[in-house]
């Protein structure tokens, strides 16, 4: 019967179109990016950037953290930006604490014997934080996370408190459950309150929780005029934001060194604060504000 | 209301863009389910050839339908790390064939072994062979059921690839997923309408194409 032939011999042709049409386009940089707004900018910094220096580039974005590393020691990335703390705990399980500079020196040791290479870190550290609203952490009294915890203590019996974490970090055994320990903080179960890293912003400003997780270079703890606490009894590492390319790339692109450690040198903790806000506060598109400031500063 | 605007505002000036992450999408569902129907189809026919293979396969397919689609793509990705594909399009591909397996095979062998005994009776009749019947009349006959898998492994899927983003694969995912960790819910709804809309219109499409397949004297 032609029905059937002609069935099969469509989809057959069908499916060889739809294979033929993916795009065979041979980049020579490939640029990972993580799944939030800063890592978003960097990535459409570097591509921007690296793009009118003449290289081919090609953006991977949205990738988990894990996600993105394993991509980069699998060569299918060439260039990441990372963060010293995340290099040092998450990749390494690394969690004595240590000076800046150490644990830049420390990451940049072990990745050199993996065949990636750290580069000039930037001036500007993405750490984590806890962060209320404004009104509600000066009404309540409330500077450091001391402060925090003292004032859930009190509240326990009567109104529990409830925290916003990322799952990332309320799941590492890194993460939420030492900080607990070192500050004698006391969580049951739906007190904790797990979601993406970007709704923890819009939950402390509309109130679902009384406190939560923020990155201290997001533009919506400005934005959403959040108070970051002071982190009292200096839980969180630093995380100095660090462009990390494979070693092999940077011996076959003379000038990519440079490129890149000019462009980090330029990334401070309030120029990201005000980059992300552009994105994250005034809805504009991450390629628009990476192009203007390259702009801005005669990069491009 | 004001969101509402917002948000075709938006999908207006960046029509191009999203016309391109609904293009990426289609590619991936359309590449994963077409190669389930090359595998799938055949793969029906097989397990009513061989009746002992049926419980196996379709048991299979069936478990591999009830893994959540996150952790189908969180398994790809140390798998194809090992070929160097951890990321993109293969993950993504693979995790939406397995999931187009299932209606496909199933659909195949349920249209099959549901077939009116009397006309698999008149086709031994005029000494056709088990092939022999199987194109010239069994599966024609099977069309509308076959097809019926199809669709439901395309809008299963155009919803399973909105996850695929988390995988560096594109697509729309990334329109929810930068709507999300932006705090930008002009995006979030883009996505998902968008998402939506390609579901109800690719079904509607395939009903047609389905239609114009069906032999005459069962339509």
């Amino acid at each position: 019967m032609t029905i059937l032939s002609s069935l099969s011999k469509r989809m057959a042709l069908c499916v060889a179109a739809l294979v033929m049409a993916a795009p065979a386009l041979a980049a020579n940089l490939v640029i990972g990016s993580k799944n939030f707004t800063e890592q978003h900018i960097l990535s459409s910094l570097t591509a921007q950037y690296l793009g009118s220096k003449g290289y081919q580039v090609e953006q991977k974005t949205d990738l988990a953290t894990v996600i993105q590393r394993n991509a980069l020691e699998n060569k299918q990335l060439d260039l990441v930006w990372d963060y010293t703390g995340t290099a040092l705990i998450i990749y390494n399980h690394i969690t004595e604490r240590m000076s800046d500079a150490d644990a830049y020196a420390t990451v940049k040791r072990i990745d050199a014997a993996k065949g990636l290479t750290w580069l000039n870190p930037a001036p500007l550290n993405n750490t984590y934080a806890l962060a209320m609203k404004r009104e509600r952490a000066e009404a309540e009294g409330i500077r450091s996370v001391s402060d925090l915890v003292a004032k859930m203590d009190a509240a326990k019996a009567d109104k529990p408190w409830q925290l916003g974490f990322d799952m990332e970090f309320a799941g590492r055994s890194d993460g939420l459950k030492p900080m607990q320990a070192l500050y004698k903080l006391e969580l049951n179960r739906p007190q904790i309150r797990q979601m993406d890293p970007g709704l923890v912003y819009n939950a402390i400003r509309d109130g679902f929780v009384d406190a939560g997780l923020v990155y201290t270079t997001d533009g919506r703890v400005k934005g959403f005029d959040l108070l970051v606490l002071e982190d009292d009894l200096h839980y969180f590492p630093s995380y100095a934001a660090t462009p990390v390319v494979r070693t092999e790339v940077l011996a076959q692109n003379p000038g990519l060194a440079d490129d890149l450690n000019t462009l980090a040198a330029l990334l401070d903790n309030d120029t990201m604060s005000a980059l992300n806000a552009k994105v994250d506060i005034e809805h504009r598109p991450v390629k628009d504000v990476a192009g203007e400031f390259l702009r801005e500063k005669g990069l491009i | 209301m004001e969101t509402l605007n917002q948000t075709f505002a938006y999908i207006w000036h960046n029509l191009p863009f999203i016309l391109g992450l609904t293009q990426q999408h289609l590619r991936l569902v359309g590449i994963a389910v077409g190669l389930a129907v090359l595998i799938g189809v055949p793969l029906g026919v097989l397990i009513v050839r061989f009746k002992s293979l049926a419980g196996i396969v379709l048991g299979l397919a069936t478990v591999v339908l009830t893994i959540p689609a996150i952790a189908l793509f969180g398994l790809m990705i140390p798998l194809f790390s090992l070929i160097g594909q951890g990321i993109g399009a293969v993950p993504a591909i693979t995790a939406a064939f397995l999931y187009s397996l299932l209606p496909i095979v199933r659909n195949t062998h349920t249209a099959l072994t549901t077939i009116d005994p009397g006309v698999r009776e008149a086709g031994r009749g005029i000494g056709l062979t088990f092939w022999q019947r199987l194109k010239w009349v069994e599966l024609p006959l099977a069309v509308p059921l076959i097809f019926g898998g199809i669709r439901t492994a395309v809008v299963l899927n155009i919803g399973v690839m909105a996850i695929a983003a988390i995988v560096g694969a594109g697509g729309l995912g990334t329109l929810i997923l930068h709507g999300i960790s932006q705090s930008d819910i002009r995006k979030l709804i883009a996505g998902a309408v968008v998402v939506s809309l390609l579901a109800v219109v690719m079904d509607q499409v395939l009903l047609r194409l389905q239609r114009v397949l069906t032999p005459k004297g069962i339509r």
